[in-house]
């Protein structure tokens, strides 16, 4: 027997033999909690004017914007096409009329070699390599660019230039996500979660991991047109995983209208200057519409919006939660609410040409919203986001990542003032071109703040506080509760992505001399609030928030033993150190979860509510009453503690996890803010919004370099209605 | 033999690595003498000066070098690194013995740029056979598909995957019917037709072993030492899943009738209440799904009904061929907790067993920092109480924490058994519903490694405290736990499978590289009234 264990332990040894020695380093020294930073009390200072009973100190809204005090580049008008804009004295913007070779640099958007006017690099330091440009004419001739469309439909382009389909793939935040889930899994999770945010990239099997820099510039563009209207089939809750038919802008499209608007342009060539044969000198265009009824149907919408992953993980619910709600029993559809006039409800659609062709455009019908306003908005710099014809023309996204705009670049109360051995890179020496960028930052931080309203309204109709009750207010403490509702029907709320959304109620209450005598839903210094997830809670640095109402999901996986825990990304490395994502083993169906993660949803259901519970105890009252109750309800697009679970990949652009943090808390929104002096008596206030509050502006700028941006919204006289 | 096993989990640790981790005082830290205050190695008992005891007098911990890079752009834009190192001392605290010293990282984030970290990122690990119209979860092209006539786009693609096991492993259990020796192994093989994401077959095999009973491989002890061979083309698993709106899409064309039926049919493995009801990994079954309702003011409500017609195996591991099952399972999520609750239903002959009646209710959530699920089994004897089923009901309780600065994981779960509970189903190879106490109730699936402690829940308490470490990565970690089982009956009617008994194990895994882990286990146990229990093992698993 002695010598059968000495067998195994042997094997065993010879086993160890290739198990590197573990090292030992010594843990970082708890330090004391640093006081909160500028970017994590930025929400608190947000005031809102609808206070019930007390004037909540804070700012005023922001002033009316002041006219741009740049006149170099005017803005373009929506109706405008993109690539046509007009002049505007400036020379180096606009594409030359004369023959030069079109070169572009491999991130810059190449338009349709005949499709006139073809706009070449404005600037000697965008010109890139032939091989690089016939690389992109052979993807362009794949997929084409939205940019392509923007020749004929620049509504269209411009609303989803600034949506969340276009920044999908640009996003720092969710590469370094997919890149820590492939990481984790051994790189077996594959192109799923990426395959939706660029069906382009997938399709021309780009790297999982690369910098959006070096993707080609139609895949960088995230759910593109082509995405939708490139798709044959209603393929129903594949997860993303459909297929986009390859062609090039002559080829059909797939639309709800069919092709009856088109054959009018088709059968005028002269007027609309357009050609349908390749090789032709014209403005190509595509030579058919295909008429393809899901796209105004919520089926379509399925098949990304319910994530499912191929182990049985339910990552996304949104579209089988609409199946199951009161809208869709009342025949309404995502699109309703979603691509209509008012972000958020059923609100009828616009009416107008789908296309200027030239400048012609063609006869009206009804349009539909493609700026999908959603709780998602971009960390980025201005130049790379919103999508911009004229940005990419300008500068490669590298050179536009050197352009220090917060700085003042560009603007004349930085050029003036600037020293005359001041060092510029070498692509922003000229200053005729830091004026150039400015003009075109001003056209994005006027989209980026149209967005931001989207995004507000849309969020208040979805988010709401209903009622405050204050069931006591004595010596013996403070007992209140604040009823928080989800403003639709449609589907709860959060939906989609709620593992990761940073929805929570932050609830001060205060003497008369505004001491601070109970908190919840206040930040740590990192931006988190105070919960299992937050590194100075886990790290008890900083208490649990027992009080903490929050509506973000939770990550939940199943430990070895010991139960289940949370975790920020669902992948279980407790029972398996090489997790790996293959097909379920069993009916995943059945059990509506993987065997080792699930999803702990904590949304409101459509049109419900849930009470939020508070008790001040007595010992933290310090009789100096009377005491005020002030409620926030904030929205942030991902909690910080995501960036630091998925820092180790890195992020693109050469971004900290800190400064993406300090741009997550800056650009959250408070979508409701209420102030309550506390009676000495239970009282109920009813808090619920009126719709003219739901679709008032937010009280600060998406970000303070918008100031003075003009808005490029189309004025709502000039858009007829259908209904 | 002991001082054997003793020694080989010397070298093993040795040879590991893990000895580091018991490694309280790294090299440098010092102590300072209160009299004369001269500065000497943490080791002195003495003053090397005045000669005071130094017994009782604080260590300071070794001298803590922090290197910082900047990453910064000058305003050519051009990268500029600068590199400054500081160097503090750390006294050490209580608290400290908590804190992992490898996964610490700090609270606060990070204001350095932090690059994408492409070199080594791992490619996509193919199956060994991937047929179809796409490539399984890789970058390529999605082939368009073909419409059914049901208006269904199918998208066909097959692959193989699976997992490979083997072990050379030894173990006693002390009862007094010896040692086992062995070299075993598993193959899980399965092929996975997909249609679209929602519908598939799969199709498995486990040609090495026999209903999870006899494996493959070579017995050295007991005598006689032989090669033994389990081969078998038995069908494991064979089902189709679906979801009936997507297989079905003509009948709402609009999206409005809501047909999101998900179901399942055939041969499936199933396991519900954590595996204390059901945990087979052989039924035949067919079941029918909602999920995503909104039902009872839940933010998530799934709720399953299933009917299993055969390969029913009972509470006793057996297979009972006149055994049908019915059950209706939910899920639903709250704001503080998952609620589960499942009802089943077992008809049998009486003479195989007799009927059933199952119920388990679980709860789960999280309490501050502390993880918490809570388990109430029971089950009832329609007809007479049989080893297939009986009356009783399992109390079960599982706490587990994060430990600060670090993702280790603390765990304390326990169980309390009242009369004879019985699961509704359980698979040849699952042992008895106390597996998830911890991993010294769990037999390993592989051989005739068994459970160290016995998993059966009659009339029986226990608990298992268990520390769950990883060291520096998630890839590599270390488990040690204790746990012991008291029967709070009769000592005549104990099971010898099942003595009061305590022990502590030990299990080291860790990713060898893309494909493979290693799995290190050793235990001893002190049953009551029998031999020292023991068992060392090694495995290696592959995936594909």
């Amino acid at each position: 027997m002695w010598t059968k264990i000495n067998l195994v332990s042997l094997t065993l040894g010879a086993v160890a033999l290739i198990v590197p020695t573990v090292g030992f380093a010594q843990a970082a020294s708890p330090t004391p909690v640093p006081p909160s930073t500028p970017a994590a009390v930025a929400p608190a200072t947000t005031n809102s004017d609808d206070d019930l009973l007390a004037p909540a100190a804070g700012t005023k809204p922001a002033a009316a914007a002041p006219s741009s005090d740049d006149d170099l580049l005017a803005p373009s008008s929506g109706a405008q096409p993109a690539a046509a804009a007009p002049s505007s004295g400036d020379d180096l913007l606009l594409p030359s009329s004369a023959g030069a070779p079109n070169e572009p640099m491999p991130d810059q958007i190449v338009l349709p070699g005949n499709a006139p006017p073809v706009p070449k690099p404005a600037n000697p330091h965008a010109a890139g390599d032939a091989a690089a440009a016939h690389a992109q004419l052979l993807v362009e001739n794949k997929f084409p660019s939205a940019s392509t469309c923007a020749t004929c439909h620049p509504t269209q382009f411009r609303q989803w230039s600034v949506s969340q389909h276009a920044y999908a793939q640009l996003s720092p935040v969710f590469n370094a996500f997919q890149a820590t889930v492939d990481k984790m899994t051994a790189g077996t999770n594959g192109d799923f979660c990426i395959r939706c945010h660029t069906q382009v990239g997938m399709d021309l099997k780009e790297p999982i991991l690369i910098s959006n820099m070096d993707r080609n510039p139609t895949s960088r563009e995230g759910i593109t047109c082509i995405s939708c209207h490139r798709v044959k089939y209603n393929y129903g809750k594949v997860s993303g995983r459909f297929a986009v038919q390859r062609g090039d802008i002559f080829d059909p499209v797939y639309g709800p209208r069919g092709d009856a608007n088109l054959k009018k342009v088709l059968a005028q060539p002269d007027k609309f200057q357009v050609v349908t044969k390749r090789g032709d000198v014209g403005r190509a265009i595509h030579t058919k519409v295909i008429k393809f009824d899901p796209l105004e149907k919520s089926g379509f919408c399925g098949d990304c919006h319910d994530v499912n992953l191929l182990n049985g993980f339910r990552l996304e619910e949104a579209f089988t939660q609409f199946k199951n709600s009161p809208a869709n029993k009342r025949g309404e559809t995502c699109q309703d609410c979603h691509m209509g006039k008012i972000p958020g409800i059923k609100s009828g659609y616009a009416f107008g040409p789908a296309a200027m062709v030239g400048d012609q455009p063609t006869p009206p019908r009804k349009l539909t919203d493609h700026r999908f306003a959603g709780p998602d908005f971009s960390v980025i710099h201005p130049g790379l986001f919103p999508f911009n014809v004229k940005a990419q023309q300008l500068a490669t996204m590298r050179e536009w990542l050197q352009f220090d705009y917060k700085a003042g670049w560009g603007t004349d109360a930085f050029e003036n003032k600037a020293p005359t051995d001041y060092k510029f890179p070498t692509r922003w020496q000229a200053i005729d071109d830091r004026y150039d960028a400015r003009a075109i930052l001003n056209e994005q931080f006027a989209k980026l703040e149209e967005i931001n309203l989207q995004r507000y309204q849309i969020l208040r109709r979805g988010f709401q506080l209903h009622q405050f009750v204050l069931e006591q207010n004595d010596a013996r403490g403070i007992k209140f509760k604040v009823k928080v509702a989800n403003g639709t029907d449609g589907h709860g709320a959060p939906t989609g992505f709620d593992l990761d959304r940073a929805y929570f109620l932050q609830v001060k209450v205060t003497d008369r001399h505004g001491r601070v005598i109970f908190a919840s839903g206040d930040r740590d210094p990192n931006g988190d609030v105070r919960y299992s997830e937050s590194a100075y809670v886990h790290n008890r640095q900083l208490p649990f928030d027992k009080y903490l109402f929050t509506l973000q999901g939770k990550s939940i996986v199943t430990l070895l033993r010991g139960g289940e825990t949370v975790q920020v990304i669902p992948v279980n490395q407790s029972i398996d150190p090489l997790p790996y994502v293959r097909p379920a083993t069993n009916a995943d169906a059945l059990i509506g979860r993987s065997a080792g993660a699930r999803k702990h949803a904590v949304v409101i259901p459509p049109g419900s509510f849930r009470w939020a519970d508070y008790t001040v105890d007595r010992k933290l009252l310090t009789g100096d009453g009377p005491y005020k109750v002030n409620l926030k309800f904030i929205t942030q697009m991902v909690p910080v503690n995501l960036l630091r679970t998925i820092a180790e990949t890195g992020f693109d652009y050469n971004m900290s996890p800190k400064s993406i943090a300090e741009n997550l808390v800056e650009r959250c929104q408070t979508l409701w803010d209420k102030t309550i002096v506390l009676p000495p008596r239970p009282i109920e206030v009813n808090l619920t919004p009126t719709n003219r509050q739901i679709l008032a502006p937010p009280t600060k700028p998406f970000q303070p370099e918008s100031k003075g941006a003009k808005s490029l919204e189309v004025p709502a006289a000039k858009v007829a209605t259908s209904e | 033999m002991r001082i054997i096993l003793t020694a080989a989990c010397a070298v093993l640790l040795g040879l590991t690595g893990i000895s580091d981790l018991f490694a309280q005082e790294p090299t440098g830290a010092t102590v300072h003498c209160p009299t004369c205050g001269q500065v000497m190695p943490a080791s002195f008992h003495f003053c090397s000066n005045c000669g005071t005891n130094l017994e009782n007098v604080p260590r300071d911990s070794a001298p803590t070098v922090t290197t910082t890079t900047s990453v910064t752009r000058n305003e050519h834009g051009a990268v500029t690194h600068s590199t400054t190192t500081t160097t503090t001392k750390k006294s050490f605290q209580f608290s400290d013995i908590f804190r992992n010293p490898l996964g610490g990282h700090g609270s606060a984030l990070s204001d350095q740029p932090a690059p994408l970290a492409l070199k080594g990122f791992p490619e996509r690990p193919k199956p060994i056979v991937e047929i179809g119209l796409s490539p399984f979860l890789g970058s390529g092209p999605i082939a368009p598909g073909f419409v059914i006539p049901t208006g269904a786009v199918w998208q066909p693609d097959f692959i193989v995957f699976g997992t490979a096991r083997s072990a050379l492993q030894t173990f006693d259990s002390g009862n007094g019917k010896g040692q086992i020796t062995e070299w075993a192994n598993r193959l899980d093989l399965y092929g996975n037709l997909y249609f679209t994401p929602t519908e598939r077959i799969l199709i498995g095999f486990r040609p090495l072993d026999r209903d999870g009973l006899d494996y493959s491989g070579y017995r050295f002890d007991p005598p006689p030492q032989r090669l033994k061979n389990d081969l078998n083309a038995y069908i494991t698993t064979l089902f189709l899943q679906g979801d009936f709106g997507e297989l079905f899409p003509r009948l709402d064309p609009n999206d409005t009738k809501n047909l999101d039926y998900q179901f399942a049919v055939g041969r499936q493995p199933l396991s519900f209440e954590d595996g204390i009801m059901i945990n087979e990994d052989v039924i035949d079954a067919v079941g029918i799904t909602r999920t995503s309702l909104f039902g009872l003011g839940a933010s998530a409500l799934r709720t399953t009904a299933l009917f299993a017609w055969n390969e029913l195996n009972r509470n006793d591991n057996l297979r009972d061929n006149s055994a049908r099952l019915f059950g209706l399972f939910s899920s639903a999520d709250y704001d503080k907790a998952t609620i589960d609750l499942d009802l089943a239903f077992v008809s049998a002959d009486d003479y195989t067993g007799g009927d059933g009646a199952y119920i388990g209710v679980g709860d789960t959530q999280r309490i501050g920092l502390l993880n918490s699920t809570t388990r109430i089994n029971a089950s009832f004897a329609l007809d007479r109480e049989t080893p297939a089923v009986s009356t009783g009901v399992l109390l079960f309780q599982q706490f587990s924490m994060t430990l600060p600065d670090s993702e280790d994981i603390v765990y304390l779960d326990g169980f309390w058994g009242i009369a004879d509970y019985s699961s509704a189903a359980r698979g040849g190879d699952r042992g008895g519903p106390l597996g998830q106490t911890g991993i010294l109730f769990a037999a390993q699936g592989l051989g005739s490694y068994g459970a160290p402690l016995g998993n059966r829940a009659n009339d029986a308490v226990g608990l298992a405290l268990g520390y769950q470490r990883f060291l520096g990565s998630k890839d590599r970690q270390i488990v040690f736990e204790v746990g012991g089982r008291v029967a709070t009956r009769d000592p005549r009617f104990f099971s010898e499978d099942q003595p009061n008994e305590i022990a502590a194990a030990v299990r080291y895994q860790m990713k060898l590289n893309q494909h493979m882990v290693l799995v290190l286990d050793v235990f001893v146990g002190a049953p009551e009234d029998n031999d020292t229990a023991y068992g060392l093992r090694s495995e290696l698993l592959l995936k594909f």
